[in-house]
C-alpha cells in the first residue's frame, strides 16, 4: 500500500499521519492474528480456514503468505488466501454537513475516513466510500486494492463541509443501500435534530463498524469566559452569548446526554461507537478501530 | 462653582471615543461553531449580554477621562463669594437710653436698625459691630477696614462724614429735663445745694427741683434753655440728695444727683492680703493727686477697696482689683501694635490705650484684642473694677504713663462721684453733652449698601487635586481590574 500519491492533500493528511496509514495493514493483521478465525468468515462448506487460491503479491503482503513452491516451479510470487480472509465489504461514510468545518472537525474527520478507508482495505476487502449531505446518501468511490487508498484520499480531500447533513433523510436512505453483513464506518458529528432511532432500525441485518462520533469541543467549549457571538456554521444563525462557567457546564450536559442517546442506538444496531476530537491522536484512533471495532 | 480655562472641557469629547473603543474591544467576537443547538435552552443569554455590555471597566475608564478632562479646565469651588464688610458702630451713650413717647429707647430701635442691614446683607457678607458713646462714634467707624461704614445713633453728626453712613433712629417727640450741674457749700452748719435744671424739649416748662430734707424750688426753662437755684440742704455730715421732677422724661437717670462728702475713705490691702507693696504704694501715690484728702480707712468703712482679686469689699461699697504679675513669674505681654479693647465707658474716658506696653499675669488668659478692664457687679452689691493688665509691668510700665492717673480718676470718679469746688463729690450727673436727647432719623441710604464694592475676595478652593485623584484612583482600578480583562 503507498499513500504517498502527488495528490495527496498534505493539509488534511500530513506525512506523518501517511507513514501511519502504511502501518494499517501490519497492525490489523496483528490483531487480527489472535483472533483466530476472525468475527469476518464467510459463510460456506469449507470452514474458516478453508484454502481459497491464489493471487498476485501486493506490496505489504505478509511475505509468510506467499507460496513459495509456485514461485520455485513457476518464477510467479503469489500469496495463499483463505475463507477466513474473505473480503469483507466495508461501506464508509462521511457527515457531509458544515458542522464538521469549524474547530479543525473538517481535518480530523478526513483522518478518521481515511483510516476507516485503511482499514477496510486490510486482507483483500472492499471499500465504498460516499458521502451523506443533503439528507443524501451519495457514494463516491469504491476500491478494493490498497493500492487504491490513494484515490481515496482525493476523494475524502475533495469533499468540503457545506449545507446540512440531513440524517433524518439520509440515514434511511443510507440503510437502503448497505448491503447484508456489511461493515459500516460512519463518520459524522450527529449535530442533527434527526431520531437516533434511525440508526436502531438498521439492527438484525448483521451489521458491523462503528460509529466514529467527531466530538467538536468548539461546540461547548468556547472562550473560556466573556461575550462571544455564535455563528451555526450550517444555517448562518447567530446568536450573542455572555460565556460563564455555568452556562458552559450546562451546554456540556446537554451535550453529552445527546451524545449518549446516539450512543444507545448505534449500539441496538451493533455498532460501536468511537468518538474522537481533533486533538485525537490519529493512533489512538486507530488502535481503537483495530481492536473495539469488529 | 468656576473654571479657569473653560476650553479645557474639550477632553470630555473624549468620553464617547473611549466608550466606541471600549464597545469595540469588549464586542461580541464572533465565533463559527459547529451548531447552535445545545445554545438553545439558554433563553437569556442574548439579553443577559446586551444588559452587561456597560460594565465597570468602561464606567472606571469614563470616570478617569472626565476627572481629568474636568482638572485640566481649573475648576474652583466658591465656599463664599466676594464679600462685604459692614462695621457698624452702635451709639452705646447715655441718651441711647431715652425712652420715646411710644415706649422704645434709642437703643433698642438701634438694635432694630442693625437687625434689618443684617437681614439685607447677602449670605458672603460680614456685618462687624462696634460699640463707642459720643463724638468716638465716627472715628471708631473708621478704624479698620470695611466696605462700608455705619454709624447707628440718636442724632446726626455735627459735620459731614465722608465715608460713613450714619442711621439716626433718634424721637423728635421726645422730651426730657435733667440736672445738669450740682455744687454744695457749707458755712458753719448751713449746707447750701446750687443745681442747674436744663429743658431738652421744644416747649418752655416750670420744673420742680427739691433737695431731701431741705428746699425746694419750681423753675422757669425756656425751650431748650437752662436754669440754676440754690436751695437750702439739711445739716450734717451725710449725703444731699437733689430730685427732679419730671414723671414724662425720656431719662430718669439725670433726674437724681447725690453730693457727698468729698473725702473718699479708701482701704488699700497689704501684702498679707496678696497686693505687692509696690502695687500698694502705686495706689497710694496715685489717689494723692486724683483724690486729694482721700483717707484710710479699714475695709468695713471704706467707700472704695483696693486689693486682688480675692480682696473682700463691704457691701455696697466699690472694690479696685489688680492683677500683680509674681514676683519671678513672666507676664504675658500684649504685641506692639496688637488690638487693644476699648474699656467700657466711663472707665476708658480720655484713654489712650494704643501705645501702652500692657502686660498680664498668666492667670487672667488675656488675649487679643487684649482687654484692660473688666467691670462686674459683685453679688454683695457694688461694683467691681478689675485692671487686667500689671501697671507695673512693661517697658514703660502703665504707671509712667498718664494713662494710669487717669484710669484710676476714671474709676474713682465712676464709684465715687466727680469732685465739684464746695469740698463734695457728685454722683449721678450726667455730662450734658451725652444726655442731651438726640432727635434725628434717617434711614439707611440703600445705594450707599448696594454700591458697596466687595473688600474680602472670594474663597476659592481648585477641585484639581481630587479629580486628579479620582482619575488614579479610576485607573488604578481599572489596571487592577486588567487581569480578570473578559476575553470578548
Amino acid at each position: 500500500m503507498s499513500p504517498r500519491e502527488p495528490g495527496a492533500d498534505a493539509t488534511l493528511f500530513p506525512p506523518g499521519f501517511l507513514r501511519l496509514l502504511a502501518t494499517v495493514p501490519a497492525l490489523v493483521r496483528r490483531v487480527r492474528a489472535g483472533a483466530a478465525a476472525g468475527v469476518h468468515a464467510a459463510r460456506g462448506t469449507g470452514g474458516p480456514f478453508l484454502f481459497r487460491g491464489h493471487r498476485a503479491y501486493r506490496e505489504g503482503d505478509d511475505l509468510r503468505r506467499v507460496d513459495w513452491g509456485v514461485l520455485a516451479r513457476h518464477d510467479r510470487v503469489v500469496v495463499r488466501e483463505h475463507d477466513a480472509e474473505r473480503d469483507v465489504r466495508t461501506e464508509v461514510w462521511l457527515d457531509g454537513s458544515a458542522s464538521l468545518a469549524p474547530g479543525g472537525g473538517r481535518a480530523a474527520a478526513a483522518r478518521a475516513t481515511a483510516l476507516a478507508c485503511a482499514v477496510g482495505l486490510c486482507g483483500g476487502g472492499r471499500v465504498r466510500l460516499g458521502v451523506l449531505r443533503d439528507g443524501a446518501a451519495a457514494p463516491r468511490r469504491e476500491a478494493d486494492d490498497p493500492a487504491d487508498l490513494a484515490a481515496l484520499l482525493d476523494a475524502i480531500a475533495a469533499e468540503t463541509p457545506a449545507h446540512r447533513a440531513g440524517l433524518a433523510d439520509a440515514l434511511p436512505a443510507l440503510a437502503a443501500r448497505l448491503p447484508a453483513r456489511a461493515r459500516l464506518f460512519l463518520v459524522t458529528d450527529l449535530l442533527t435534530d434527526a431520531d437516533p432511532a434511525l440508526l436502531a432500525r438498521a439492527a438484525g441485518r448483521g451489521l458491523s463498524g462503528a460509529v466514529l462520533h467527531l466530538r467538536d469541543p468548539d461546540t461547548w467549549a468556547p472562550p473560556p469566559e466573556g461575550l462571544f457571538e455564535a455563528v451555526d456554521a450550517e444555517s448562518g444563525a447567530r446568536r450573542v452569548v455572555r460565556w460563564t462557567p455555568d452556562r458552559a457546564e450546562r451546554v456540556a450536559r446537554r451535550a453529552a446526554a445527546h451524545a449518549e442517546r446516539w450512543t444507545h442506538a448505534a449500539r441496538a444496531a451493533g455498532l460501536a461507537v468511537v468518538p474522537f476530537a481533533p486533538s485525537t491522536p490519529p493512533e489512538d484512533l486507530l488502535a481503537r478501530l483495530a481492536l473495539e471495532v469488529p | 462653582m468656576a473654571l479657569l480655562w473653560p476650553f479645557a472641557l474639550v477632553g470630555l469629547l473624549a468620553l464617547p471615543v473611549v466608550a466606541w473603543l471600549h464597545r469595540r474591544l469588549t464586542r461580541a467576537v464572533p465565533v463559527v461553531v459547529p451548531s447552535l443547538r445545545f445554545l438553545a435552552d439558554e433563553v437569556d443569554a442574548d439579553r443577559d449580554a446586551r444588559r452587561r455590555r456597560v460594565d465597570l471597566d468602561l464606567w472606571l475608564a469614563l470616570a478617569g477621562c472626565a476627572a481629568v478632562a474636568c482638572a485640566a479646565a481649573g475648576p474652583v469651588w466658591r465656599s463664599h463669594g466676594a464679600g462685604r464688610t459692614v462695621r457698624v458702630v452702635v451709639d452705646d451713650g447715655p441718651a441711647m437710653a431715652a425712652r420715646g413717647l411710644d415706649g422704645s429707647t434709642a437703643a433698642a430701635r438701634a438694635e432694630a436698625a442693625v437687625a434689618r442691614l443684617r437681614a439685607r446683607l447677602a449670605p458672603e457678607d460680614v456685618l462687624a459691630r462696634v460699640a463707642a458713646a459720643g463724638d468716638d462714634v465716627v472715628a471708631a467707624a473708621r478704624r479698620g477696614g470695611a466696605a462700608l461704614r455705619v454709624v447707628v445713633s440718636d442724632r446726626l453728626p455735627a459735620l459731614a462724614t465722608p465715608g460713613v453712613e450714619v442711621v439716626a433712629v433718634g424721637d423728635p417727640a421726645a422730651r426730657n429735663a435733667g440736672l445738669v450741674a450740682a455744687a454744695a457749700t457749707v458755712a458753719g452748719t448751713t449746707r447750701r445745694v446750687f443745681v442747674a435744671v436744663r429743658n431738652d424739649a421744644a416747649d418752655a416748662r416750670v420744673l420742680r427741683v427739691a433737695v431731701a430734707g431741705g428746699g425746694a424750688a419750681a423753675l422757669d426753662v425756656a425751650a431748650n434753655g437752662v436754669a440754676s437755684t440754690t436751695l437750702d440742704a439739711p445739716a450734717g455730715d451725710g449725703p444731699i440728695v437733689v430730685r427732679l421732677d419730671d414723671p414724662d422724661g425720656a431719662l430718669a437717670a439725670d433726674d437724681e444727683v447725690r453730693l457727698v462728702p468729698s473725702v473718699l475713705r479708701v482701704a488699700v490691702a497689704g501684702p498679707d492680703e496678696g497686693l505687692p507693696a509696690a502695687h500698694g504704694d502705686l495706689v497710694r501715690r496715685t489717689l494723692d493727686v486724683v483724690a486729694p484728702g482721700w483717707v484710710a480707712v479699714a475695709p468695713a468703712e471704706a467707700a472704695l477697696s483696693v486689693g486682688v482679686a480675692a480682696t473682700v469689699a463691704p457691701a455696697g461699697g466699690a472694690a479696685l482689683w489688680l492683677h500683680p504679675v509674681a514676683p519671678g513669674a513672666t507676664g504675658v505681654r500684649a504685641p506692639a501694635g496688637a488690638a487693644r479693647e476699648r474699656p467700657p465707658a466711663p472707665f476708658g474716658d480720655d484713654l489712650d490705650v494704643a501705645s501702652l506696653d500692657l502686660v498680664y499675669a498668666r492667670d487672667v488668659l488675656a488675649s487679643a484684642p487684649w482687654p484692660l478692664l473688666r467691670v462686674r457687679t459683685r453679688p454683695a452689691g457694688g461694683t467691681a473694677v478689675e485692671v487686667l493688665f500689671d501697671p507695673l509691668a512693661g517697658a514703660p510700665p502703665p504707671a509712667d504713663t498718664a494713662a494710669w492717673p487717669i484710669l484710676v480718676e476714671n474709676v474713682v470718679t465712676a464709684v465715687a462721684g466727680a469732685p465739684t469746688p464746695g469740698g463734695f463729690r457728685v454722683l449721678g450727673l450726667a455730662p450734658p453733652d451725652r444726655a442731651r436727647l438726640g432727635r434725628d432719623r434717617r434711614d439707611l441710604d440703600d445705594a450707599a449698601l448696594a454700591g458697596a464694592a466687595p473688600d474680602r475676595p472670594p474663597v476659592e478652593r481648585s477641585l484639581r487635586a481630587p479629580l486628579l485623584a479620582l482619575a488614579a484612583v479610576s485607573w488604578a482600578a481599572l489596571w487592577g481590574r486588567g487581569g480578570r480583562r473578559r476575553v470578548a
